[in-house]
């Protein structure tokens, strides 16, 4: 009796440093990459405090990415990544069977949403060209005069009705002509890649929602050969988070 | 926990068999008389110095009480605790708990309750290792993982050590895992009839799995938790279904898999209900009973026909209404018929569920607020006297009856 209980402790104890053991593998034989990222939301009773990190591979579109047929949630997405200047990888293409050589992430979808929509904005700076924009929402018709206020990677944060007083509160602002609009609809998926969630002490949540804003954070993953990954470690403007 | 020598369902059986020791000549009236008289005797012990079962029950409290106040602890702690000590506490803490609750119990002897509870609280302090685990290394991969672990890794013990309570804890490790690994599968999010249906077959097939264990003394001892667990999924389910749930489909082909493994475990229990299984009255009509609805509503979830809620003479959710009616009935019935107090407590509850339910959909339009209202408790109120008044003479019935010369 006493042998059969120590074994079956003994099994408990090693299924626990199994798991340990299986992320040390993981970890050990991946490969390690970074992703610019941001969190979300801020705490878990459960868990204590934890961040949801978001990442620009986390909503896809299917019509641009050039996935046919009927996708639904818990499909497999594969995103393939390319690295960018800053030594972080971001998305170069999506699909949903697995590609063949190269870096990718291997993804579940969690949500399709048929009917999203987006669009696409020219306009004509005052003395210099046109630019295009793509912002979630868009308001105002054309020949209208509006400033648009970006952010560090570009994508539109706001657009303001051009007025005295009115300016963007951070990042570059773009004021000019509206000289095209185009509401364009589109087939989205929400898509989940298990590396979504950061596990923090209590009271930190906060500062990471701050990040969030100036986009500044980035996540080290150990990516295994199949495209999963695992969180190995976050960084806040360049410095490890313990 | 394991069977209390003194407690209720050993008395009953000693009564009953010492009726046929004196039939048999074997024990004279005086000898039996000063049988029963011992255990007056210990009876009235328990009432001045506190219950077996209160001991058990403050015991497990604080069982649950330090499990949680560890895992607090180490959250509250995050920062301040490196790495390997967050690992040292929680696998420390894990062989101490077992440890001592083992010598209390098998060695020592002296805290056989006490040690009990900390056998238990070893259990959980297993689960909250691979959540803090998985927390430490931001393991967030496939996270319905973490209660299967959690139900497969304490199973073991439940068995060697016939513990009932870590064998509860198991199987709602394991249920809340099948609900996480469903969700997995099922495309359609706000299609959720088929996790209810398929919480509904899973819990008649762990149903039948405690009447499997009914048998021979060794696993009679863990038929409880199967049973309840079991009762509880199975009407609780079909419970939700008796409500206007506009939905198309009992099940998808996505959670064939989960229909399978059903099939099987409900086909190995009850071949083993059928060879070892306890052969009290009735039981062939509980396992007939069972194993029908089980494999009708697979292969119905498995076909997967349109269910149109809407109204209409012998619409699926009059069906499913009539079913579970039916099936409270047939539960309080068995209950009688096997002397079970658990069947006829859960079926009337469930019964006083159904009526609320059922008054809130036919009248809730017809009536005025107030007189709803006051109706409705009316009703409860009488209703209530009239079945505890019913439950009581039930389960006295069950005594006395063993009690007649």
């Amino acid at each position: 009796m006493r042998l059969k209980f120590a074994v079956v402790i003994l099994l408990q104890i090693l299924l626990l440093i199994g798991i340990i053991g299986y992320r040390a593998y993981w970890v050990a034989t991946g490969e390690h990459i970074l992703l610019q990222s941001a969190p979300v939301d801020p705490r878990d009773l459960f868990r204590g405090d934890y961040v949801t990190l978001a990442y620009d591979l986390s909503t896809i579109d299917l019509d641009r990415a050039g996935i046919r047929g009927d996708i639904r949630r818990n499909d497999r997405i594969y995103t393939v990544l390319q690295k960018a200047g800053d030594g972080t990888y971001r998305m170069a293409s999506v699909g949903n069977t697995v590609p063949v050589g190269g870096k990718f992430l291997q993804g579940r979808v969690t949500r399709v949403n048929e009917r999203a929509t987006r669009f696409e904005v020219t306009i004509r700076e005052d003395g210099a060209g046109d630019r295009t924009f793509e912002p979630r929402w868009f308001s105002f018709h054309e020949g209208e005069r509006v400033i648009l206020c970006l952010d560090r990677g570009g994508r539109v944060q706001a657009s303001l009705r051009e007025k005295e007083d009115a300016r963007c509160r951070s990042g570059e602002a773009v004021a000019g002509t509206v000289t095209a609009v185009k509401k364009i609809s589109f087939r989205q998926a929400a898509v989940e890649y298990g590396i979504e969630h950061f596990f923090l002490e209590e009271g930190k949540g906060k500062a990471m929602e701050r990040a969030r804003n100036a986009r500044d954070l980035r996540v080290e993953v150990a990516l295994r050969e199949d495209g999963r990954g695992l969180i190995t470690g976050l960084f806040l403007d360049g410095r490890r988070i313990p | 926990m394991t069977q209390d020598p003194i407690d209720a369902t050993f008395q009953r059986k000693l009564r009953q068999e010492m009726k046929q020791w004196q039939a048999d000549g074997l024990l004279s009236e005086e000898q039996r008389e000063r049988i029963l008289e011992r255990y007056r005797h210990i009876d009235e012990i328990e009432r001045k110095a506190g219950s077996g079962r209160m001991i058990q029950t403050i015991s497990i409290l604080g069982s649950i009480l330090v499990g949680v106040g560890v895992l607090l602890f180490i959250a509250a702690n995050w920062s301040e605790i490196p790495r390997f000590a967050k690992l040292g506490i929680i696998f420390a803490a894990l062989l101490a708990s077992h440890g001592i609750g083992y010598w209390m119990r098998y060695e020592k002897k002296n805290y056989p309750r006490v040690g009990a509870s900390l056998i238990l609280l070893g259990s959980i302090l297993y689960g909250a290792g691979i959540f803090l685990i998985a927390q430490i290394y931001n393991i967030t991969v496939h996270y319905p993982n973490g209660p299967l672990l959690w139900g497969l890794g304490i199973l073991p013990l439940a068995y060697l050590l016939r513990f009932r309570s870590v064998l509860l804890l198991s199987l709602l490790a394991l249920s809340l895992w099948l609900g996480m690994e469903a969700s997995f599968h099922v495309s359609d999010l706000f299609q959720y009839v088929p996790v209810i249906v398929l919480y509904w077959t899973a819990g008649m097939a762990v149903w039948v799995l405690g009447l499997a264990h009914e048998g021979p003394a060794p696993s009679r001892e863990l038929s409880g938790p199967y049973v309840l667990v079991g009762l509880l999924m199975t009407y609780a389910a079909a419970f939700l279904l008796t409500f206007d749930t506009r939905q198309e489909n009992l099940g998808t082909p996505e959670l064939m898999p989960f229909y399978l493994g059903i099939l099987v475990l409900l086909a190995a229990a009850a071949a083993v209900t059928i060879l070892k299984g306890s052969r009290d009255a009735g039981w062939r009509v509980e396992l007939a009973a069972l194993s029908t609805l089980t494999v009708g509503l697979c292969f119905l979830a498995m076909t997967s026909p349109g269910v149109a809620t809407g109204p209409g003479f012998l619409s699926p959710r009059l069906l499913f209404n009539l079913l579970f009616a039916a099936g409270i009935l047939g539960l309080i019935c068995l209950g009688y018929i096997r002397r079970r107090p658990l069947y006829i407590n859960i079926g009337l509850v469930f019964f006083v569920l159904d009526v609320v339910a059922r008054y809130v959909d036919f009248f809730w339009k017809l009536l005025p607020r107030s007189l709803f209202f006051i109706a409705g408790g009316c009703i409860l109120l009488a209703g209530g006297i009239y079945l505890e008044r019913k439950r009581r003479a039930v389960l006295e019935s069950f005594q006395v009856r063993e009690d007649l010369p």
